[in-house]
């Protein structure tokens, strides 16, 4: 695992990838920054991290578009799968690795604390919180491109479906209890039952807890067990395709 | 050391490998042939775990590939077919990824030198894979199998689209590596296992159809009695001639190669050498003979041969082909003779790309 | 034997796959529906807001009857949305008698029908607390003060106390008539604190029944008359309770009837001066610091780390002689380095507040707190209690304002004038964040380094490491 974790984590950086991602989500998080906390003069970051997530919909595709398609398409998945290591090794190096990026990237916004505590007392306690918050999002959608990746030779098609699903996933959790207002009346326990549906997948709903300053144990476990649930469709869908 | 028994792989309801049973015995150098799509690959990535089987199972040195998967594997060295490489690795960094990744218990340094040496590839330790010819490519594909000595080498056509000069050095290194390894070679070209193999397992379309040891095999194929002939005139009058020399099989025209000649093969009932009368007869006929000498056995051929016994049927249409062609040749127009002259030239290609290696 | 194996495997692997996916989407089902009514939080946030004070907790848990709590919403879900039922769950979580409903207005009009009289005043995320027939309404724009506290927890738990049996809270009656200003600020906390708070026309009105009642006199600029004093004077033998707040800025008249009643009955003078403190005022306000003296009053938060702001004021003396039955403590005192003019003429005419030759030195009292005892004829005991205090700003501006301790020590004074029965003081709370100054320059300066140099020179550096890379 370590072996994988390494190399992964090495291309990142020997690659354009790693720069471009780290660029481009600091570029957008630096923006929202600016203009959400320096420029309305406030230290609560509650609506810097309810926004961020959707810089992660556009660049965590490209994190993680390579991680296995890329593997399949040049056959140097022959090399991992024939070597004396388990298949969850594999997965959770590569996991890990573009876990460790995001992470990268997320700890290069935490400067923005020292930056506010130039101009006013932020809670850092809440701040940081929100950064967990923040962090744990993204190591679900990580877990989530992934699996896309495993699923296609293509790396295009990767990033393209993983960005739809996070897109779909955005979206809908900004619709939440408005489609039962739609299907009200004749519908309206399919409304009901759509709302419960909406809600239960709305990212913004659990990362509100985060934002909000509260470390609840729901929407930790929340992300962490759908990061995990992918983690381990990889391997299976990695396993499976030694059946085929 | 390496067990296979009654191996089996279905895809969907296509059998790629139809109940294949063979060992390979301990610093054995094995060459395992077959035609492209006879499931050569398909064995080999069952042998080395990537892929697993319908039915049937694999142990190597003892361990079941499915049940151990982590120890068997960590006996064995991988080179498949398209050799595994990170292109946007340089060697050095590529080699110590596998190094690690194989967990290798060997000093670091001294390990991978001496692989580098080994494969002579310690002069690009520093570039780039993606910027390095296909022959530096297959030979650093070759020192990622051999890293951390695994007691097995598994090489999936590891000459396959290198230059002859390419073709050699690797050879020597599998001869090299065969005194200290147990090595799996697949190869479609006869020659290339003949040249390094102490025994051969042939199959096609996913069955086992031969295996012994190459001589055992030569002697029942023999091919010093099919040449190629290159005769200076027209088609019809070197036919007229050929035919009635007593002794031959049967003649293929192969169409015009030299302006101004034909080129034939020629095949000799078996035991009979006809070259002497053949000779004579073109030189009675003042039809120069140009050039005559014996071809090389085509994999097809060894099909032809230890196949004719078990009667498949394919095989002894494709025969009643050529013996029409040689019975019709008027009717046959220019451009259709050469046509069929391409096609017979692929078939030979093998043979002739061995030859043209052993030139050099 | 091998095939079985295969099947065993793949079968294995489906069943897992499906099993997992289940097990993880059921468990989060259960955990979510769960986060209403389990604690499985920590709260980070600086003032705790998610977590009930102990309060809230005693009038939560003495709900005995199903009570319910409607958010009302119109479909929208945010952040407010989101922490609104953060706190409410708290309640919910600690009675669960008390239950916690979303309604969306928009698709259940019904559900608001009964309050249709209140309709006006209902707004997004306003609350309704209801058991059986009885309501109270908590709106939304009543939630958040403008410099950032959260009153959600103390408006619910002051409505839900009017449902527990036993908890009563005194009436408080500003008087009127006398060019009084009352400070919008006091009014709200009383009125958040569950007070009722109404007006006396102290001439043509009789006083309220001594127990359970408060009369503040805030900054008059008439006096009294001779009978009003008269009755004041007997309300407060009857055990009645009096605020008064003087101040030197916006009610400088002297007012005779009562200051000489307040010097001749109590001992207190009210001097006509100005106490400033240059050396001790509070950054952005007209607030000086002040100091606070132990007493039942300042007692729970004189050894916090709450500072108390106090505003230009009139300094309260005590007369020569005061009458034996009388008992009088200082509650807030200037620092040594305050001083005082002899009027706001005399500030005008220096034309500074700096201290200049001829001001008395510090320190001076600005808020006291008396009692008096009296024996009426029945031979009861009667305890008057009054609370004078020389600036009428002490209980505005900074009373919302969480870290200082002006609130504290009016609803303490309120309470000690009750007998020590305290009130149900569930503090506001400060929201997560709060300001920064940041000028334009930095602003920009900010945006050109993280969002242009950053980003440009890790692309930059990605860039240089791939060219150099591609021709190793």
């Amino acid at each position: 695992m370590k072996a994988i974790y390494k190399r992964e984590l090495r291309a990142y950086f020997k690659t354009p990838v790693g720069y471009i991602f780290l660029s481009v989500f600091i570029f957008f998080a630096a923006l929202m920054f600016v203009f959400i906390n320096m420029g309305a003069q406030q230290t609560s970051m509650s609506s810097f991290f309810s926004n961020v997530g959707l810089i992660f919909v556009f660049v965590i595709p490209v994190l993680t578009m390579r991680l296995f398609s890329e593997e399949r398409k040049s056959k140097t998945d022959q090399l991992l799968l024939t070597a004396p290591v388990r298949v969850s090794d594999i997965v959770f190096g590569k996991f890990l690795a573009a876990t460790t990026v995001l992470l990268i990237g997320v700890a290069a916004t935490m400067l923005f604390v020292p930056i506010m505590e130039l101009y006013g007392t932020p809670a850092v306690a809440e701040t940081l919180v929100g950064y967990l918050g923040l962090f744990l999002l993204g190591v679900f959608f990580v877990a989530l491109g992934m699996f896309m990746s495993s699923v296609t030779e293509s790396q295009v098609i990767a990033a393209v479906s993983t960005l739809g699903i996070l897109m779909a996933l955005w979206l809908l959790s900004g619709m939440s209890l408005q489609f039962s207002e739609i299907l009200a009346g004749s519908l309206h326990f399919l409304g009901a039952g759509l709302d419960w549906l909406l809600d239960f997948i709305s990212i913004n709903a659990r990362l509100y807890d985060f934002t909000l300053g509260t470390l609840n144990f729901v929407p930790v476990f929340y992300f962490l067990s759908l990061a995990g649930l992918f983690v381990f469709l990889t391997i299976r869908v990695i396993e499976r395709r030694h059946w085929k | 050391m390496v067990e296979i028994r009654n191996l089996t792989k279905k895809y969907g309801n296509q059998l790629a490998v139809d109940n294949i049973s063979f060992t390979v015995k301990k610093g054995e150098i094995l060459g395992f042939l077959g035609p492209n799509g006879a499931g050569k690959s398909t064995t080999m990535n069952i042998l080395t775990g990537y892929l697993s089987a319908t039915d049937g199972t694999v142990l190597i040195d003892g361990y079941d590939v499915l049940d151990n998967p982590v120890l068997a594997k960590k006996k064995i060295g991988y080179l498949p077919e398209h050799p595994p490489l990170y292109l946007d690795m340089t060697v050095r960094e590529y080699l110590d990824f596998v190094y690690d990744l194989k967990q290798v218990k060997e000093d670091r340094e001294e390990h991978l030198s001496k692989i580098c040496e080994t494969v002579k590839i310690t002069d690009v330790a520093d570039r780039l894979i993606g910027n390095l010819s296909k022959g530096y490519k297959q030979r650093v594909g070759l020192a990622q199998a051999m890293a951390g000595n695994p007691e097995v080498l598994i090489l999936d056509e590891p000459t396959v689209g290198l230059d002859p000069k390419q073709i050699i050095e690797i050879r020597s290194v599998i001869k090299k590596l065969g005194r200290e390894h147990t090595v799996i070679l697949s190869s479609h070209i006869l020659q290339e296992v003949n040249a390094v193999c102490e025994r051969l397992v042939i199959i096609n379309k996913g069955r086992l159809v031969a295996g012994d040891t190459p001589e055992n095999l030569g002697k029942s194929i023999s091919n010093e009695n099919k040449f190629q002939l290159r005769v200076a005139g027209d088609e019809r009058s070197i036919l007229d001639v050929l035919e009635k020399i007593g002794g031959i099989k049967y003649i293929k025209s192969l169409g015009r190669k030299e302006a101004g000649s034909i080129d034939f093969i020629i095949e000799a009932e078996p035991h009979v050498d006809v070259r002497a009368s053949i000779f004579n007869a073109l030189a009675e006929a003042k039809l120069p003979m140009l050039s005559l000498q014996t071809v090389d056995l085509s994999l097809e051929d060894i099909f032809l041969e230890v196949t004719k016994n078990q009667g498949k049927k394919e095989i002894a249409d494709i025969s009643e082909d050529e013996i029409e062609i040689v019975n019709q040749p008027k009717e046959k127009e220019d451009g259709a003779a050469e046509e069929l002259a391409a096609q017979k030239e692929k078939i030979a290609e093998g043979a002739d790309e061995d030859e043209s290696d052993l030139q050099a | 034997m091998k095939n079985q194996k295969k099947f065993r495997y793949s079968l294995n692997s489906k069943a897992f796959i499906v099993g997992a996916v289940i097990i993880v989407l059921l468990l989060n089902a259960i955990l979510i529906s769960l986060n209403d009514k389990i604690a499985l939080e920590i709260d980070f946030t600086e003032d705790k807001i998610y977590a009930l004070a102990d309060e809230s907790k005693e009038i939560a848990g003495q709900i005995d009857e199903p009570t319910e709590i409607l958010i009302l919403t119109s479909g929208v879900d945010n952040e407010i949305l989101s922490m609104v039922k953060n706190v409410l769950g708290n309640f919910g979580q600690h009675n669960s008698k008390i239950t916690i409903r979303e309604v969306n207005v928009v698709k259940e009009p019904a559900a608001v029908q009964a309050y249709a009289k209140e309709l006006e005043t209902l707004s997004q995320f306003s609350l309704i607390i209801r058991q059986s027939d009885r309501y109270e309404i908590v709106n939304s724009q009543d939630y958040f003060s403008q410099n950032g506290f959260s009153y959600i927890e103390r408006l619910v738990t002051t409505k839900l106390a009017t449902f527990v049996d036993g908890i009563h809270n005194a009436t408080i009656l500003f008087t009127k008539g006398h060019g009084e200003q009352v400070s919008e600020g006091n009014v709200g906390i009383l009125e958040m604190t569950g007070y009722e708070v109404g007006q006396i026309d102290t001439l043509t009105e009789d006083f309220p029944a001594a127990e359970d009642s408060v009369v503040i006199i805030s900054c008059p600029q008439v006096d009294f008359s001779v009978e009003e004093i008269d009755k004041l004077d007997a309300y407060l033998d009857l055990g009645g309770n009096v605020q008064i707040y003087f101040d030197p800025v916006y009610c400088s008249t002297e007012l005779p009837n009562l200051v000489n009643y307040l010097s001749e009955d109590w001992g207190l003078i009210r001097n006509t001066d100005i106490v400033w403190d240059m050396s001790q005022m509070i950054e952005n306000s007209n607030y000086m610091l002040a100091q606070m003296s132990d007493h039942e009053i300042t007692a729970p938060v004189y050894d916090s780390q709450k500072r108390v702001g106090y505003g230009p004021a009139n300094s309260i003396g005590r007369a020569p002689e005061k009458p034996a039955n009388v008992t009088i403590h200082t509650l807030l005192k200037s620092y040594d380095s305050a001083y005082a003019k002899a009027d706001i003429q005399t500030a005008i005419s220096q034309g500074s507040m700096e201290k200049a030759s001829g001001d008395a030195e510090g320190p001076f009292d600005v808020l006291v707190a008396a009692s008096r005892e009296n024996e009426n004829v029945a031979g009861e005991l009667h305890v008057g209690h009054l609370v004078v205090s020389g600036s009428a700003l002490i209980f505005d501006a900074l009373t919302a304002d969480t870290r200082f301790a002006n609130e504290d020590i009016l609803l303490n004074s309120i309470s000690w004038m009750q007998g020590g029965e305290s009130s149900i003081t569930v503090r506001a709370k400060m929201l997560p964040g709060g300001s920064m100054s940041v000028s334009k320059t930095q602003f920009w300066t900010w945006l050109v380094i993280l969002v242009v140099v950053v980003p440009l020179a890790i692309l930059v550096a990605g860039i240089l490491v791939f060219v150099k890379r591609r021709y190793k």
